[in-house]
């Protein structure tokens, strides 16, 4: 037994999936009213939304998408029209359905008050067509069944192949395979009266066969078996078993082959014999005729055997027909962790082979890796999910808030198969939102200010998405008014951010717009504004370590580009020791490394340290981790930039680049805020990579704090 | 076991793209330009199709079955017969080839791998 939780989860993301797709075939709509695929395709959408929900008990579900179901039934007849109200009805809908399956059915006062008014409305829609698919609901239920329902159907056939059949490369013996295939058959050989057989030649062959099949399937199937026999080499008639005396055509016919009266109770009998489970007797060939087919015609069909073969062959059609598997991600990680063990311990293969001889165990070892990397990649890529997956929402986010703003706004998408590992697109949806949201709330101008400018008076907000090297690029631009530098320059002189005598190059005007406290909406609109600025979309895109610029050139529009990295799994590092103990630092947010003396830190003061024209403020790594051990004379200064400001961090030495798999680390160091995980070296020992955002962080709080 | 499918044609292009819509069949092409040099493949060992072309240059497709079925390995193998011939005389000529199926040219990729795959028996 499958229990009902289990049912329900799937049916959960199922559900998402498919209010997804209805959302997007609903923009798709608006924008073609009468276009009867979307309809055909919204109409099937409800429609398995509502079986899903009401075998799973989710009661309130399934009323609300039997009513859409019945409202776009309607719509498919041409009964309704897809009318702005509805298709902003049905968007919002599918928010309450979203609601409906967060909070498993269980709303509270107020969202059900809502729920209730909707419900009603849609229900006002759907009335006049209900009736029928409640009737549809009915039949759908008992039609759980339909498969041993149904019917079987007799048929006759008369098989009389040409005498060139096996110089035509064709063995008959197959058709009696692909026959079984089909159902339950009985047959029996006939000598062609006129035609003498000639034992000695194979190649001359002559030999009739009557059939009696019972099967599922249609004529056109047994036909389909036919494909190498020409039109005069077989009859097929649907037979009536009950009634075979009526049948006046195929007892003439069968009245032909045998010059007999045909004995319709034999036929009754094999009938029968076929339709019962008990095995006719007489089942294959039968009679001495056996011996000329024994060359020929190896094996006995076993009805038993094809029978099953065709459960088989079914099973075997319908799994080749899913195109994807879902797979809970914990299971993804784990293998994506196991390969990445894999992926280490052949380092340490590679590592420890250096000093032998066999040219065999290298040649074997490299193919190994040249096989663990394929593997890996593979792997990685399982993770990997089109942007696609967001993208729809941000339509939607255009479409509801451009209708509030009265601004007219088109939203392109390019190149939405871009993948990304599923854990970035999950939290660059956020970012990614805020930054459209600034877009048309401050980018695009309304409609008179555009026509006043000559521009067209529908604004463009494309979401652009690359791959580039080992990242992406996910750009979002828009054809508005684009970023006054000036503006910004007196508001940040304003704030104090600035000095007025500041020279600011366009790169650094723009990335005032970054910083925390900076926010150029002259009101908060209920869109942007809402506490999180782009200082916090910068942190965010910066933990998924990348990178976010902003380009803009005045009336004509602005452009902000992410830059992602394909996978969080790997990374680039800078392998340092601190007391001949490894550690990595991100390579990205690592400026350059310099040697510095020991007494220069001892002789400087309240952890900051004068570095050229600078004064940094630094983390001694040794310290920090309270590390004993002697202190060499020369230690490395590895300079960390963060938000264009730049810190210090000291170690030992440097060692070098490190592509180093993260490795998470185990519960214990769970609450360790300044470690990433762990990744191992070729020689197979273990280093923390630092996560070097929350180190700068520490900085700052004890520079505060000092 | 890998299929092994003889595959006759004056066109290179229609070679390849013969083999190219037989990639998802496991199975090895052998390729000829004419029959005479199609002949070669037929020394005795095991070929499970032919598919041969009507009209070549040097030795065309009917001679080609002949000489094939008068060999005793050969005398059962399936052939099938490519025609760009539309006429029904022409077809009728194809037939008396002795062929088990003939797929007109142009042909459709998913109507000519079900007669492949009935050929080979393969599912």
């Amino acid at each position: 037994m499958i229990d009902s939780s289990f049912l329900k989860n799937n049916f959960i993301s199922e559900a998402r999936e498919l209010l997804d797709k209805l959302e997007s075939q609903l923009l798709e709509l608006e924008k073609r009213p009468t276009d009867i695929d979307i309809i055909q395709e919204i109409f099937r959408i409800t429609h398995t939304f509502k079986g899903s929900a009401t075998m799973v008990g989710f009661d309130k579900i399934g009323k609300i998408a039997h009513h859409l179901e019945s409202i776009y039934d309607s719509i498919r007849k041409g009964v309704l029209h897809a009318s702005g109200e509805i298709i902003t009805l049905t968007l919002k809908t599918t928010d309450v359905l979203s609601l409906l399956l967060e909070k498993n059915e269980e709303l509270d006062n107020e969202e059900q008050s809502e729920f209730n008014k909707l419900y009603l409305e849609i229900e006002s829609y759907s009335n006049s067509n209900s009736q029928d698919s409640i009737i549809e609901n009915e039949s759908e239920k008992s039609g759980l069944n339909n498969i041993s329902e149904i019917e079987e159907k007799y048929f006759f056939i008369h098989f009389k192949p040409n005498k060139d059949i096996f110089i035509r490369g064709i063995n008959p013996h197959y058709l009696f395979e692909d026959i079984g295939e089909l159902g339950r058959y009985w047959s029996d050989p006939r000598f062609d009266r006129e035609t003498q057989i000639n034992q000695d030649d194979k190649k001359e062959f002559s030999e009739q066969w009557i059939i009696f099949l019972s099967t599922s399937k249609n004529r056109e199937d047994i036909i389909d078996q036919f494909l190498f026999y020409q039109d005069d080499e077989y009859e097929i008639f649907q037979i009536d078993s009950e009634n075979i005396h009526s049948d006046k055509e195929f007892i003439k016919y069968y009245s032909g082959i045998d010059q007999l009266k045909p004995d319709v109770n034999k036929i009754s009998e094999i009938l029968f014999g076929l339709k019962s489970d008990t095995t006719p007797e007489n089942l294959n060939i039968t009679d001495d005729d056996q011996g000329i087919l024994a060359n020929q015609i190896p094996a006995e069909v076993d009805n038993e055997d094809a029978m099953n073969e065709q459960v088989f062959t079914e099973k075997s059609v319908s799994v080749n027909s899913i195109e994807s598997i879902r797979v809970p991600s914990y299971k993804l990680d784990e293998l994506i962790n196991l390969v990445s063990e894999l992926v280490i311990i052949n380092s340490q293969l590679s590592y420890q082979i250096e000093g032998t001889q066999s040219a065999q165990l290298k040649k074997t070892i490299n193919t190994l890796e040249k096989l663990y990397k394929q593997l890996r990649n593979n792997a990685l890529e399982l993770r990997l999910v089109p942007i696609k997956k967001i993208t729809l929402k941000f339509q939607r986010l255009v479409r509801d808030l451009s209708k509030k703003l009265n601004k007219k706004v088109e939203f392109i998408t390019v190149g939405t198969d871009t993948e990304l590992d599923s854990n970035i697109i999950s939290k660059i949806e956020s970012p990614l939102m805020h930054i459209i949201r600034n877009s048309l709330d401050h980018g695009i101008e309304d409609e008179e200010t555009r026509i006043n400018q000559s521009k067209s008076p529908t604004g463009i907000i494309r979401l652009i998405s690359f791959y580039s090297g080992a990242n992406v690029f996910i750009q979002v631009q828009d054809d508005g008014k684009g970023i006054d530098k000036e503006f910004i320059r007196k508001k940040a002189i304003e704030k104090g951010i600035i000095n007025a005598t500041d020279k600011l190059s366009d790169k650094e005007i723009y990335d005032i717009i970054f910083l925390p406290g900076f926010s150029t909406a002259q009101s908060l609109t209920d869109l942007s504004g809402r506490g999180v600025g782009m200082d916090v979309v910068k942190k965010n895109i910066q933990e998924l370590r990348g990178t976010i610029e902003i380009d803009s050139e005045i009336g004509l529009g602005t452009s902000v580009t992410l830059k992602l990295p394909l996978t969080l799994s790997i990374i680039d590092t800078l392998q340092v020791n601190v007391n001949e103990k490894p550690y990595l630092i991100p390579l990205n947010i690592i400026d350059s490394c310099y040697k510095i003396n020991h007494s220069e830190l001892v002789n400087s003061s309240s952890k900051h340290i004068q570095f050229k024209d600078q004064i940094l403020p630094y983390i001694y790594l040794r310290e920090y981790f309270k590390l004993d051990g002697e202190v060499p004379e020369i230690e490395h200064l590895i300079i960390l930039e963060y938000n264009e400001k730049k810190y210090g961090l000291i170690a030992d030495k440097v060692i070098g680049e490190h592509q180093a798999v993260i490795k998470p680390l185990g519960p214990i160091h769970k609450n360790q805020e300044y470690i990433t995980g762990a990744g191992i070296l070729g020689d197979g020992s273990l280093a923390i990579i630092l996560d070097a955002n929350k180190l700068i962080l520490s900085i700052k709080e004890e520079a505060i704090y000092e | 076991m890998k299929k092994k499918i003889v595959v006759v044609d004056d066109f290179e292009n229609t070679r390849w793209i013969i083999e190219f819509a037989l990639r998802g069949i496991e199975c090895e092409v052998l390729k000829a330009e004419n029959g005479k040099e199609a002949l070669k493949f037929f020394d005795g060992r095991s070929v499970d199709l032919l598919i041969t072309d009507y009209n070549m240059p040097v030795m065309d497709g009917a001679q080609l079955i002949s000489e094939v079925r008068n060999m005793e390995s050969y005398q059962f193998m399936p052939v099938i017969m490519l025609t760009t011939e539309t006429s029904e005389k022409k077809k009728e000529k194809a037939k008396e080839s002795k062929v088990t199926a003939w797929i007109q040219k142009p042909f459709k990729q998913e109507e000519f791998m079900a007669i492949i795959k009935r050929c080979l028996r393969i599912k």
